[in-house]
């Protein structure tokens, strides 16, 4: 049994998240990008090929752009496939967190729920981060 | 009849045309015609998810369509209508629905179609449609988002040939 990330997007979205993903969690991953529309193609036979080569067994957990988006509704139908997830609006903190799940058992949903939780608080106007925070900044210098 | 714009877009729902083009047109409801797409419940729920708030979506066969539209069930409000090629207008139109306006979005290039536009291809049986679609007098223009200059027919055709 493996886990598969697939990372799809409109363009290079997806290709660059999953460079940086590799530059933090390493080359072992089992990851497959789709870059939708680089040409003015039907996407159809490309998500159909990122799914040869799987075993049933297999875990693919999708990561799309944007909900609304066309790439994100075209990966629909393979939710039906056991073992087979499907999150959209993806950011570098949770394609990482899922990244660092053990691969040796399947991630389980409410496991997959938790981490997105987790990557939608990583959504930071760092501005605005609350000083109040650092009220227990325990600075002694004796 | 309440018809703001008629776009053609074979990917009908995406990010385009309910982000985008909602902030230009403000419908009340977003009307996606097309007999394959209206009995598919997958594709549907897809859509649905795109839906921005507080707009409605239908998603039905030209047949209900022009039944409805001809009953006057939308009289009251605004309504973006997708279809996924040129030919489906012709029927709605033949049919009574009134369009302002086409708006030529996307269209992949396959199935014999020829590029005409960075969005656009076209076969000659669409372009044909397209034309006669133009002469009933309805302004058809190429624009992919309404950010995008708009192109008439005439222009794009005259740049192939």
């Amino acid at each position: 049994m493996s886990i598969y990330l697939f990372f799809a997007s409109h363009r290079t979205l997806s290709e660059g998240l999953a460079n940086a993903l590799q530059f933090f969690a390493g080359d072992n991953l089992n990851v497959k990008v789709l870059t939708a529309y680089m040409d003015n193609k039907p996407i159809e036979p490309e998500i159909k090929q990122l799914f040869s080569g799987l075993t049933s067994e297999d875990e693919v957990i999708i990561m799309t752009d944007i909900l609304a988006g066309s790439v994100n509704q075209k990966f629909l139908p393979y939710i039906s496939r056991p073992k087979t997830h499907l999150i959209s609006g993806v950011n570098l903190p949770l394609a990482l967190a899922i990244a660092m799940e053990p691969t040796d058992t399947p991630l389980e949903a409410d496991k997959i729920s938790s981490l997105v939780d987790e990557a939608r608080k990583q959504v930071v106007y760092v501005n605005a981060l609350n000083e109040s925070e650092s009220e227990f900044d325990d600075e002694e210098d004796e | 009849m309440s018809v703001v714009l008629a776009r053609i877009d074979q990917r009908l729902i995406h990010g385009i045309t309910v982000n985008q083009w909602n902030k230009e047109l403000h419908p009340k409801r977003y009307m996606v015609v097309d007999d394959q797409v209206a009995n598919d419940d997958l594709v549907k729920s897809g859509m649905r998810l795109s839906k921005p708030a507080g707009t409605g979506m239908s998603i039905i066969s030209q047949e209900k369509a022009i039944t409805n539209f001809k009953a006057g069930k939308y009289d009251d409000h605004k309504v973006f209508l997708l279809v996924k090629e040129p030919s489906t207008l012709l029927n709605l139109i033949k049919g009574g629905v009134q369009v302002p306006a086409i708006n030529v979005g996307a269209l992949f290039e396959q199935d014999g179609r020829v590029p005409y536009t960075k969005r656009v291809a076209l076969s000659e049986a669409e372009v044909q449609t397209l034309e006669e679609l133009s002469e009933l007098g309805i302004p058809v223009s190429f624009q992919y988002t309404p950010d995008d200059s708009p192109v008439s027919l005439d222009k794009v055709l005259k740049k192939q040939k």
